[in-house]
């Protein structure tokens, strides 16, 4: 009871505040669980029963998208790391001109609108100034009237650049206009992935491009190592967050690219350069005469292409865009008589060039290929100074003369071909190279039959003598002089020598030696032989080189050689019937011609084997076209440029004036049966000296001649053995 | 619980005693503590988002640093070429160009 009257009296005493401040706080309390209430039906209504569309599920779901990432591209570099071909992008700008049209049709105030209006085409007239100076293709005026038209027919895109590099892009950003940003100034800016080469056009054929994947084009190095040039593709998930930035999404999953291994090649871009600067000068003015024209150089003791050359007369301009050293077969001239030597010096056949061989008119070789030994006026030549029934080999080489090589082919090899056939497959000369790029086109022989290689007529295989029915290419003879160069060690021509990544290397390509061709002795033997063809003996006959040769601050052994290129009908106006019946000419006397020089310099200790072939178009025959004249010029350039500025010949100028090309070793020969001092020369020195004193050579060491025996200014009968001993 | 705890909570609910009905004076420093704990948490979340945002535009410097770097060693490759520099020479007039000698090296 007490407590039903305590509870009475308080609440007496506190009925009307209580119920007041109560009844509104009861309220506030009843509305907040009622909307709570309210909330928790909308929350479960939406999480198990609502079903949106699609559209507004996109819409409102925070975005998380794969963005795949690109990985940059390796690198190509030269041999001293020089860039040959990067990655690095281009930006391509575009405008809207359309900007602000919208915002400032929606002001009600016509001479307000107008003046926002004027406003911005001055400023759009400030930046058709500043876009004129970036662009000059368009002045001011132009640039202004394109941008005005446009936004007078309300585009929203114009393009103002296709592709600009990352300096030309800031410049255009700071512009009048386009400095105010995207959506006031209009400016619209995207990379865009490239491939950039620093040096153009150099070695382009060699190099290529991104886009042979999708060409024809197989010999290039982006081609053929894209794969590890290309990296692979990573991906990450970003997010938006606020004010529309995105940041990657971390709860996702994310593959990072793998950038592309970089390829360090052999070429030397500095050699490159002077190889295709000594090229173009030589054949600028050549266009209406010539097709193609190539060119490269090889380390003579690896067998690494430092330098390779490629013109393609494109509608009267040099151009880089095929690779002719790898590709184009054609039959090689007097070139190939370096081959026939070799084989006749590697069998024993001939133990020196200085032997003879007969001139009988009678000689059948002679009469079928070359209608009688009087056919080669160089055996005229050389009886007119020397009577009698003989022809000494070396002038033969010297001169080029067909008869001398004709009869070699034919005297030692005629019944057994096979054996001459045996050497061109050992010395790789009847199949394709292997080559990173690509293996390169496989020779051909226009009778032989690899399968009965008795095969074939004896007058093609006598013409193989000076080079004709068997095709190969550039790079075939350049290893094969290279070979010679290198006594006898042919190597097999590369051209890339490492793959890299941050400069760690990964793969290593070494020097391969892949045959001996001959011994050092017959080696050193036709170097000297080969000597001749630049110089020769200025007592009597000259080399088919040594006037182009002249001048020529390092000596240089070499071969010349030019063929006639087979007409075929498509080739000559009035077709077959335009043709004589050797398909060298046409009725009028016009031909096309393929002229070569391969030789290696400096001659006494080689350094670098070179070829320069042309390949002419149809018209009357001039001498320059044949390989002692362009592509000996051509070499004669390269020789002198490397020669001030290569590293081989540094301190050469201390030791006096530079030796003259056209001089041969300093000892005299002499011709009476007294043995000459061949002290202080190197080995191929005294063996021309020793060979042209009627001696013989037989040497142990390395270097120069330290001592020899029997002693100098003793009289020994020709023929006989000199010891020598060659120190370092 | 019982059915008069049960009507004593629902109570407390409408008459906005829940907290007290709850004991929550009892367990305030933990609320406050928890209250801090998930503003913590909040702000390092935005804080994070936020550096992640710093990260992304340092991302893109780099990025653009490294292309600005690519062109500019570009560039020097292009005057690099012997042929150019000679051409340049020859345009401005000059008499330099290649050398005559080989160089002597005065010193090893």
């Amino acid at each position: 009871m007490a407590r039903k009257k305590d509870t009475g009296e308080i609440k007496g005493t506190t009925s009307t505040g209580r119920d007041r401040i109560g009844i509104v706080l009861y309220m506030v309390n009843v509305a907040a669980i009622i909307i709570s209430i309210l909330f928790i039906i909308r929350i479960v209504k939406i999480q198990y029963f609502f079903h949106p569309e699609e559209k507004l599920v996109e819409m409102f779901t925070p975005s998380s998208a794969k963005t795949i990432l690109q990985p940059v591209r390796g690198t190509i570099m030269a041999d001293d790391g020089s860039l040959l071909a990067t990655s690095f992008p281009s930006y391509r700008i575009e405008m809207d001109p359309s900007i602000r049209k919208g915002e400032f049709a929606a002001v009600e105030d016509e001479s307000l609108r107008k003046s926002y209006e004027d406003t911005l085409q001055t400023k759009i007239g400030r930046l058709s100034v500043c876009l004129a100076e970036v662009f000059p293709e368009k002045d001011a005026g132009t640039w202004k009237k394109t941008i005005l038209d446009a936004r007078a027919e309300n585009k929203g895109n114009l393009v103002i650049a296709k592709q600009v590099d990352y300096f030309t892009m800031k410049q255009i950003e700071e512009f009048p206009l386009f400095d105010e940003g995207r959506f006031k100034g209009g400016i619209k800016i995207t990379q865009v992935p490239a491939r950039q080469y620093p040096y153009g056009a150099l070695a382009k054929s060699t190099i290529g491009s991104v886009a042979d994947t999708f060409t024809t084009r197989k010999n290039t190095l982006e081609l053929r190592y894209d794969k590890e040039l290309r990296g692979e593709n990573g991906y990450e998930y970003t997010r938006t967050i606020d004010r529309r930035q995105r940041i990657q999404d971390y709860d996702s999953t994310y593959r990072q690219p793998v950038d592309g291994y970089d390829v360090r090649t052999t070429i030397d871009i500095r050699l490159q350069d002077i190889a295709d600067r000594s090229l173009r000068e030589n054949i600028e003015a050549e266009t209406k005469n010539l097709d193609y024209a190539c060119a490269a150089i090889m380390e003579v003791k690896t067998g690494a292409v430092k330098a390779m050359v490629n013109l393609t007369n494109t509608d009267g301009v040099w151009r880089e865009n095929y690779n002719h050293v790898l590709n184009h077969l054609g039959e090689p001239g007097s070139v190939f008589k370096g081959v026939v030597l070799t084989a006749v010096m590697t069998d024993g056949y001939v133990k020196s060039s200085l032997e003879t061989i007969p001139i009988r008119a009678s000689e059948g070789a002679a009469v079928a290929t070359l209608g009688g030994v009087h056919g080669d006026r160089h055996v005229s030549e050389y009886l007119s100074q020397h009577p009698g029934d003989e022809m000494q080999i070396r002038f033969g080489f010297m001169r080029s003369s067909n008869y001398t090589f004709v009869y070699l082919l034919d005297h030692y090899y005629r019944n057994q071909s096979k054996k001459f056939y045996q050497h061109l497959h050992d010395w790789h000369l009847d199949d394709s190279i292997h080559f990173e790029l690509s293996p390169t086109a496989k020779p051909t022989n226009r009778f032989y039959d690899s399968e009965n290689p008795v095969s074939g007529t004896l007058i093609s295989f006598q013409q193989m003598g000076f080079g004709y029915t068997i095709r190969i290419t550039p790079m075939h003879l350049l290893m094969f002089y290279n070979a010679i160069a290198n006594g006898g060690k042919m190597m097999n021509p590369y051209i890339v020598s490492s793959i890299e990544k941050d400069g760690k290397v990964y793969e290593q390509f070494s020097p391969r030696q892949i045959a001996t061709v001959c011994s050092k002795e017959i080696a050193d033997s036709l170097n000297v032989t080969m000597r001749t063809v630049t110089g020769g003996d200025p007592r009597s006959y000259r080399g088919t080189a040594a006037r182009s040769m002249g001048g020529a601050r390092s000596q240089v052994a070499g071969k010349t050689g030019s063929a006639f290129i087979y007409l075929e009908a498509k080739d000559v106006p009035g077709g077959r019937a335009n043709i004589e019946g050797n398909g060298q000419h046409t009725l009028d006397g016009r031909c096309k011609k393929q002229a070569t020089f391969v030789g290696f310099f400096p001659a006494e200790n080689p350094q670098y084997s070179v070829i320069v072939t042309l390949y002419t178009r149809l018209g009357p025959w001039k001498s320059e076209f044949d390989g002692g004249g362009i592509p000996a010029l051509v070499v004669k350039d390269i020789v002198n440029a490397l020669y001030t500025t290569d590293g081989f010949w540094n301190d050469t100028a201390a030791d006096g004036p530079a030796a003259e090309a056209t001089t041969l070793p300093t000892a005299t020969p002499t011709n009476d049966g007294t043995v000459p001092d061949l002290k202080g020369l190197s080995l191929s020195d005294a063996l021309w000296t020793a060979e042209k004193s009627g001696f013989t050579i037989k040497w142990t060491g390395e270097g120069k001649v330290a001592s020899q025996t029997p002693a100098a200014g003793k009289n020994e009968i020709q023929g006989t053995a000199i010891q020598v001993v060659l120190k370092r | 619980m019982s059915a008069k705890k049960k009507g004593g909570f629902i109570r407390s609910l409408f008459t906005g005693e829940i907290l007290m009905s709850m004991k929550a004076d009892k367990y305030f420093v933990h609320i406050i503590y928890t209250f801090f704990l998930i503003l913590g948490c909040l702000l390092l979340g935005y804080r994070i988002e936020q550096t992640f945002v710093k990260a992304e535009r340092n991302k893109a410097t780099i990025d653009e640093l490294k292309i600005r770097n690519a062109e500019l060693i570009y560039k020097v490759e292009q005057q690099h070429r012997m042929t150019k520099l000679l051409d340049e020479l020859n345009k401005e007039g000059s008499d330099v160009s290649l050398p005559t000698e080989p160089p002597v090296i005065l010193k090893k």
